[in-house]
């Protein structure tokens, strides 16, 4: 589906409303994020941060409202062309990272454009790990690798298949200031080097001095 | 890497517990099979067991002893017959050839039986090595004994009285192998054949030199063996005899006839609470081998659940992460029904030789089409099962929990 939005704008959002067990309990104040642009969603847990993320990443629908990412309404794609559209234009960092620990470094970047119907780029692959610094771990299984390692290498899969977008959920809750600081500046340089748009959901008041824009969730009565 | 590489990645991963699902799926194919198969087989066997014979004449007693003396030759004699009568008993028409059969002596506890050759007429037997015997102390054994005493043509060996091992020894009288028989699948596997004029002649001659030695002798029924036998064993020519011949051999006043058919069918009617029993007890084996089975899979591809909802996050379809869990658990199974069938083949392969060993049955294990079907049928159903769960749990996993955890 084709949106009228700006081409450059990466993401936009229109009245969307979020909803728990069938009741809506918040509104995302409307989004225009251009390429390069760090966005920090800010909440107290439960606010409804997550939620907002799932509706943004095309998980869970909203309970009204568009989301538009490049020029696509999200959630006007059928439930299979949306998973695939996720796997090629939305990039995932996860609080846990999630790698899978049975397979390389290499293989869970590769799994990344596997599950988005791509053939995996070994030159992309080589770039991304240089300029994180882990070319290296290459090979490595996924298990025998550092905490601060585990989160470079989350990071270059959330872009390996060059997405518009890369949605964070919590990635600095369980890290000191100074590992909050060396991420938030890996997750942000990386993704304006890669051109795209950044969203972190978080309620780490850390992270604010770090972002270009800090929005919060309206509650709905 | 194709994400059947990855369901592989996965195995090599946790090896321990991908062998030991694929090791408690074998044992349920395993047992499932060897159920399976010998459910089908044992009857097959035990109908062999009494070979060719349709009657057996003896003396008046129990049929049922009869059967399971002279035929089945698992219980001791209860006495003589004089041979001329109880031949002529048999010696009608309707009767394909008859034997009669001498029982009292054993070597390592197999029955040295005397008879006549027709014997091997009776089980439809052939020599597969040797030739039958010409003389006294000449012996003929079958397939079973033969492989267990260790004998080859030309060897010696004494008789010992009884009909289990340990009696006295007939160490003046030693026997020649001359012949060997081919496996019947019949109780004649473990006989240890020779002419019934040899065991009369031991037994005799032992009794002279006890008599001369000592002035008396353990020999029982010594002045009845030059005419007498334990029983004849006789095969019908036409099937209507069995109508016809036992109840005018028992109507006379010192021969009782039994048929192995009828006796063993009366046996299996009184065992028949021990036979529903077993194979209950059967069944659930069957069934708890496929529940472990598929427990242990289950449990393996539990832990696949976090990973196969990650791929969906990263969007990979439900059916590639179906195909993730599927590609898994028919690895362990593919392995497991490889593993149970070499298990399958191992058991049945033991089991023949103790069955065919002990009881003298020759079990004939073979899987059917069908049998074979079921069998896929029931692995690919617990594989399916087993993976289905993770997979539907991934597919329905709400990833905001996964972002969570």
């Amino acid at each position: 589906m084709e949106s009228d939005l700006s081409a450059s704008t990466v993401l936009a959002t229109e009245g969307v409303v979020l909803a728990r067990d069938g009741r809506a309990f918040a509104a995302l104040p409307d989004l225009a994020i251009p390429r390069a642009r760090s966005v920090a969603i800010l909440g107290a847990s439960g606010s409804g941060k997550t939620t907002a993320l799932m509706a943004l990443a095309g998980i869970r629908a909203p309970a009204s409202g568009e989301i538009v990412v490049e020029d696509t309404a999200l959630w006007g794609l059928s439930a299979a062309a949306r998973d695939l559209f996720r796997g090629r234009r939305i990039g995932l960092v996860f609080q846990s990272f999630h790698l899978i620990d049975a397979v390389s470094v290499a293989t869970n970047l590769a799994l990344a454009a596997r599950c988005a119907g791509l053939p995996p780029d070994s030159g992309r692959m080589n770039q991304l790990l240089e300029t994180l610094q882990i070319a290296e771990l290459r090979r490595r299984r996924a298990d025998r690798i550092s905490h601060g390692q585990a989160q470079r290498v989350a990071i270059a899969r959330a872009l390996f298949n060059k997405p518009a977008v890369v949605f964070a959920d919590e990635p600095t809750s369980a890290l000191d200031d100074a590992s909050t600081a060396r991420l938030l500046a890996l997750l942000k340089d990386t993704a304006a080097t890669e051109g795209a748009g950044l969203v972190i959901a978080t309620h780490d008041r850390r992270v604010i001095d770090s972002v270009d824009e800090t929005i919060e969730l309206r509650s709905v009565p | 890497m194709s994400f059947v590489a990855l369901a592989f990645a996965y195995l090599r991963r946790r090896w321990g517990q991908a062998l030991l699902s694929i090791f408690v799926g074998a044992l349920g194919i395993a047992a499932v099979a060897t159920a399976v198969v010998g459910f089908d087989a044992l009857p097959q066997a035990a109908r062999r067991a009494w070979g060719g014979i349709d009657l057996v004449v003896g003396p008046k007693g129990s049929a049922l002893d009869l059967v399971l003396c002279c035929a089945l030759h698992v219980s001791d004699p209860r006495g003589l017959v004089p041979v001329k009568a109880a031949m002529g008993a048999v010696a009608n028409p309707m009767i394909r050839v008859a034997a009669p059969i001498a029982l009292g002596d054993n070597v390592d506890g197999w029955r040295i039986v005397g008879s006549t050759p027709a014997i091997l007429d009776v089980y439809r037997a052939k020599i597969v090595s040797g030739q039958m015997w010409t003389d006294k102390l000449q012996a003929v054994l079958g397939a079973s004994a033969a492989r267990a005493l260790n004998f080859k043509l030309g060897d010696s060996f004494v008789g010992a009285h009884g009909l289990a091992a340990g009696g006295e020894s007939h160490d003046k009288f030693p026997y020649k192998v001359v012949g060997i028989l081919a496996p019947t699948g019949s109780a004649l596997d473990r006989l240890v054949l020779t002419d019934i004029e040899t065991v009369r002649y031991v037994h005799v001659e032992q009794a002279k030199a006890e008599i001369a030695e000592k002035g008396s002798t353990d020999e029982e029924n010594v002045a009845d063996l030059p005419h007498g036998a334990t029983a004849v064993v006789a095969s019908y020519r036409v099937p209507t005899a069995a109508a016809f011949m036992p109840r005018q051999i028992d109507a006379t006043d010192n021969l009782s006839a039994a048929s192995p058919t009828l006796e063993i069918a009366r046996l299996i009617g009184y065992v028949r609470p021990l036979t529903i029993a077993v194979t209950g007890l059967g069944l659930l084996l069957v069934v708890i081998a496929a529940s472990g089975a598929a427990i242990g899979l289950l449990a393996t591809m539990n832990a696949r659940t976090r990973d196969l909802a990650l791929l969906r996050a990263l969007g990979a379809s439900p059916g590639k992460v179906a195909m993730v869990a599927f590609a898994e658990a028919s690895m362990i199974m593919a392995a497991a029904l490889v593993l149970g069938s070499a298990l399958t083949a191992g058991l049945l392969l033991i089991g023949r030789d103790v069955l065919a060993d002990t009881t003298g049955l020759l079990l004939q294990p073979e899987l059917g089409w069908d049998q074979i079907a079921m069998l896929l049928l029931g692995t690919i159903s617990v594989t399916i099962v087993a993976a289905a769960f993770p997979a539907l749990r991934a597919i329905h996993t709400q990833i905001e929990e996964l972002l969570q955890s």
